[in-house]
């Protein structure tokens, strides 16, 4: 365990590092949050409510929404795996008495942590701006699911960025397969808008899906658009999925490393 | 001097077609991009008639349209190749051939594209006969030249733009952060998602002093005639005089990086 937290506090020193880097992208972030809220405002200039949400419901939506995504957010972490395994990097973790599966888990954890607070800031920002328009809730109930949900969110994105990731030991460009892989995860996450807004078949397939539980369903929950005892069902859900990502990233871990040719060292 | 760069060309696009699967693999994000933003208007238009002046058709068509030219000029993150020459070094290299290095990576950001540029084509034609009850096609042979003039300046600015940005890396060893957040910030003042009047009116002033409205907005809205043709030329000039300037800046900022550069990593 000692050596595990090693890495989360090497990864702390070297994001130090790079602080400004980690600043600037945060200020994209904040465009990106504020594209919606500008073309949901400008909606709602012509209409009091579209699909039963109303105004706050959907600012709160969205703020909401994208809080708990930058509190589960691994950063891209399936590109750190893909350079490990085309430099060659990774042989020198093989070489080393440590797990390479648990390693990654507590790198990205030492490298979000950081990311996170600036992010967690940023958006409490972006909500004291909004503050009008945003629900608060004090169901503690519903803090605690979210709250657990949040944590399993976290560790469900992960286990799926070191799954992407495995991909470069079968192929050597990925950027294309990252990004449409993300942007699919985005849509049927229900980052771009409201999944209920779509016909009902989309959202029964997709809550038999991970992704929904990382934004639109805890989001749905924070709105008491879904009741406590959904919400345990959609948690115990979520959880299932981090066994099968969890016991689909060991076989595929096996798998790559027979694959894997130490190319570049 | 032009068989020179259309040899450096003619490899690009071979190294491109060795890595097709990953230039097809774009493809599909490109589309779920576009799904999501016709799901919203198509949902949102059920209950209302317009926004800010766009009927269901034009809204639908301006997204279509924009999401259409935004991918045909896009440098798919070509920063970071040349981020990547600056901090391995591989920049000496090239500085010690009889060339230009600024014309040497103009010429390979441009064949980079090349393929990809082809798949949005093709990607682009489904598109347009999946909606074609919905859109409105303009015929307008000088509105179209016109078109396609605003959309080839409008790569040279874009190929510009990562050209500065990667020069960063002559000071910085890190250029993600910044590149991300211009990325999201020219989306967003270039009307790639919605039509800028859906911003508060300070902002849309703001752009009018921006380079991005003249990539994407303004060759949209003319495309659906919703300014006049003197009024895209008038856009045109505008934004020539942006790709002169930026050309400008590229030049001293190559200077400046150049007396900084170390040839690190070599």
């Amino acid at each position: 365990m000692k050596k595990y937290l090693a890495v989360i506090k090497t990864e702390w020193q070297r994001q130090m590092t790079y602080r400004i880097n980690q600043f600037t992208f945060r200020i994209g972030n904040v465009f990106d949050i504020l594209m919606q809220i500008i073309v949901w405002t400008a909606i709602f200039q012509s209409t009091s409510s579209v699909k039963g949400y109303n105004y706050r419901e959907i600012m709160t939506y969205i703020i909401i929404g994208w809080l708990l995504t930058f509190l589960m957010t691994n950063f891209g972490f399936e590109s750190i795996i893909s350079r490990h395994v085309q430099k060659g990097e990774l042989s020198n973790f093989l070489s080393k008495p440590i797990d390479y599966v648990n390693y990654l888990i507590f790198l990205s954890i030492g490298r979000s942590s950081f990311s996170l607070s600036v992010a967690f800031l940023m958006n409490m920002m972006l909500l004291l701006i909004f503050r009008k328009n945003f629900i608060f809730s004090a169901d503690i109930f519903m803090w605690f699911i979210l709250v657990t949900m949040v944590l399993a969110g976290y560790f469900v994105k992960l286990f799926l960025s070191i799954l992407v990731g495995f991909i470069s030991f079968w192929t050597v460009d990925n950027e294309g397969m990252f990004y449409s892989i993300k942007t699919l995860e985005r849509f049927l996450g229900g980052v771009y808008f409201p999944l209920n807004i779509l016909p009902a078949i989309f959202l029964k397939i997709s809550l038999v899906l991970p992704f929904v539980y990382t934004f639109y369903f805890p989001a749905q929950l924070y709105l008491g658009k879904i009741s406590v005892l959904q919400g345990l069902l959609g948690l115990g859900t979520e959880i299932a999925w981090l066994a099968v990502l969890y016991f689909a990233m060991r076989i595929v871990w096996k798998l790559g490393i027979r694959k894997f040719e130490s190319v570049g060292i | 001097m032009i068989k020179r760069y259309s040899a450096i060309m003619k490899n690009e696009i071979q190294r491109q077609f060795t890595y097709r699967a990953n230039i097809v693999a774009y493809a599909v994000g490109n589309i779920a991009e576009l799904v999501a933003l016709t799901v919203i208007w198509t949902i949102v238009y059920r209950s209302i008639d317009s926004v800010h002046g766009y009927t269901s058709n034009e809204m639908i068509g301006y997204v279509i349209f924009a999401w259409f030219f935004s991918f045909l000029t896009t440098t798919y993150a070509f920063e970071h190749n040349i981020a990547r020459d600056i901090h391995l070094g591989t920049l000496s290299n090239l500085l010690l051939k009889p060339q230009s290095y600024i014309r040497y990576v103009a010429a390979v950001g441009t064949a980079r594209i090349s393929v990809a540029f082809c798949i949005v084509l093709i990607q682009g034609a489904i598109v347009f006969s999946f909606f074609k009850g919905s859109l409105i096609f303009s015929s307008e042979v000088s509105t179209i030249l016109l078109l396609l003039t605003m959309l080839v300046i409008t790569y040279f600015i874009n190929l510009f733009l990562s050209i500065l940005i990667g020069f960063i890396a002559f000071w910085a060893t890190e250029i993600d952060g910044i590149y991300q957040s211009l990325k999201v910030f020219s989306k967003f003042m270039s009307g790639t998602f919605f039509p800028i009047v859906l911003l508060p009116a300070f902002l849309v002033k703001a752009s009018y002093f921006l380079p991005f409205i003249y990539t994407i907005y303004i060759p949209v809205q003319l495309y659906l005639g919703k300014i006049s043709f003197a009024e895209g030329l008038r856009g045109l000039a505008i934004e020539i005089l942006w790709l002169v300037v930026l050309y400008g800046i590229i030049k001293v900022v190559w200077r400046f990086g150049l007396k900084k550069y170390e040839s690190v990593g070599i």
